[in-house]
């Protein structure tokens, strides 16, 4: 019988591997590929998921995802590592700041197995709703959610002013909001 | 700052766009501002739908091994500071640190290996990379340059550099039948010490091998431990740490000891 997040959780705090095993089993292909979506680089991306893991593992006494669920959480400590390597990494200068668009190995959606179809459509709404913005606000979003830039410095590079990129994130912001309520609406009916 | 300017914050709060200072501010501003509070909670809902903002691609081969040894092995390897104990309820050998994945077969002819950092720039300094059985990873020294192949879980070998053979040569073995060949390799800005172990004795009870760097004058610096395979042997490979001029292998009662206690079974002089 599958065993509940919860119920993993459970056994991972009381010391189970396996129950580590089961949850990496279980969450490896999203962690992944977030991570690589954010730092575009393989070996990177696994050096995330490992860091993931590891502080589960060691924080597993005091684990509390509060009202979040387990992916949601395990996708946010991904996403602070993740901003961690890439703030360390312009910092050595290695990733161009300048750059208005990325691009990133997207896979063979045909070679995908099935499990990864409903992901895939919740992946392809939230990509059309960042891509339903005019450019000038969704590149501050993108920049400051991905990349961990700050406002100061998306502004620096924008060159505008600091309440310029405040103001295009606040109204991008408030168009996701509406696209995410309606989404959910939509779910619901 | 004044309030406006600190509400004008929740969207940076929630994407991560501020500085620490600012971040400081504003959560003290949010423990009074309900208007704050509100508005934070429904930009966090959108904050986590981008999370999800990704394709779910396919994984690397031996990703699993390789990310659970790690998770599990940090434990066994934070150095001096976990002991293996041995019999009892917690059976006592470094395998414990083999990933469930592992477990099974691999427990018969597995040894550790430790991957040098130097394969690659990283953020840790000591890493135990992966654990896998000797049949399974074998040391390829070609034009100058060292590779580490593996192969896990029956997938491709995957080919890892080393880096440029700076020195190779024969530890010399106290035991008689017993072999060593030491690979010191440069990459980047790090040593990697590899060792390729032939004829070991077999372990017994709570023993295990392990690697010392030593340096005169100071208390020996562990790099690592191993069983050896069936057949006697291993393959070790390991970060090594600068000013250390002397590599020994000594078979230990117990893991992980602090200070070598156990019989010197190979030593090798690098200077």
């Amino acid at each position: 019988m599958t065993r509940t997040d919860e119920e993993l959780m459970r056994d991972i705090a009381e010391g189970s591997r396996a129950a580590l095993t089961e949850l990496y089993r279980r969450y490896e292909r999203p962690v992944y590929g977030f991570a690589l979506r954010m730092v575009r680089d393989s070996q990177a991306a696994e050096e995330i998921v490992q860091d993931v893991f590891t502080r589960i593992w060691k924080a597993r006494d005091s684990f509390n995802p509060s009202s979040a669920s387990l992916r949601t959480w395990m996708l946010t400590i991904a996403k602070r590592i993740a901003i961690d390597y890439i703030r360390s990494r312009q910092r050595r200068g290695t990733l161009a700041l300048d750059s208005e668009e990325k691009t990133y190995d997207v896979p063979d959606r045909a070679a995908l197995p099935d499990e990864m179809a409903s992901h895939a459509d919740t992946s392809r709404q939230i990509r059309q709703a960042l891509d339903s913005l005019p450019s000038d606000q969704r590149i501050p979003i993108e920049r400051m959610y991905y990349e961990g830039l700050t406002q100061q410095e998306i502004a620096e590079i924008l060159s505008v002013p600091i309440g310029t990129v405040k103001s295009r994130i606040r109204l991008g912001m408030e168009k996701l909001r509406r696209q995410l309520t309606s989404v959910e609406m939509e779910e619901t009916l | 700052m004044d309030t406006q300017e600190l509400c004008s914050m929740r969207e940076a709060y929630v994407l991560d766009g501020l500085t620490d200072e600012e971040r400081r501010h504003f959560e003290e501003h949010l423990k009074t501002c309900k208007e704050c509070q509100q508005e934070v909670t429904a930009l966090q809902e959108v904050a986590d739908w981008m999370l999800y903002d990704f394709d779910e691609v396919e994984i690397p081969d031996g990703m699993e091994s390789r990310v659970l040894a790690s998770v599990f092995g940090d434990e066994l390897f934070e150095e001096g500071s976990v002991a293996i104990r041995s019999g009892g309820a917690k059976t006592g050998s470094a395998m414990d640190s083999r990933p469930a994945v592992d477990s099974g077969s691999a427990m018969d002819s597995g040894h550790i290996v430790r991957i040098p950092q130097a394969s690659r720039p990283s953020r840790r300094t000591s890493v135990l990379r992966w654990l896998t059985p000797i049949a399974a990873s074998v040391l390829i020294l070609a034009g100058g340059s060292a590779y580490l192949y593996r192969q896990s879980l029956g997938l491709s070998p995957l080919r890892e550099s080393v880096g440029t053979v700076q020195a190779q040569l024969p530890m010399t073995a106290v035991t008689k039948g017993s072999a060593a060949v030491l690979t010191v390799a440069d990459r980047l800005s790090q040593q990697s010490l590899l060792i390729r172990f032939s004829g070991l004795p077999e372990t017994k009870g709570s023993q295990i091998y392990q690697v010392w760097a030593i340096r005169p004058g100071q208390a020996p610096k562990s790099l690592g431990v191993f069983y050896p395979g069936r057949h006697g042997q291993a393959l070790f490979a390991s970060v090594l740490p600068k000013g250390y001029p002397t590599v020994a292998v000594t078979l230990e009662p117990h893991a992980i000891d602090k200070q070598p206690e156990g019989k010197k079974m190979f030593v090798a002089n690098l200077t």
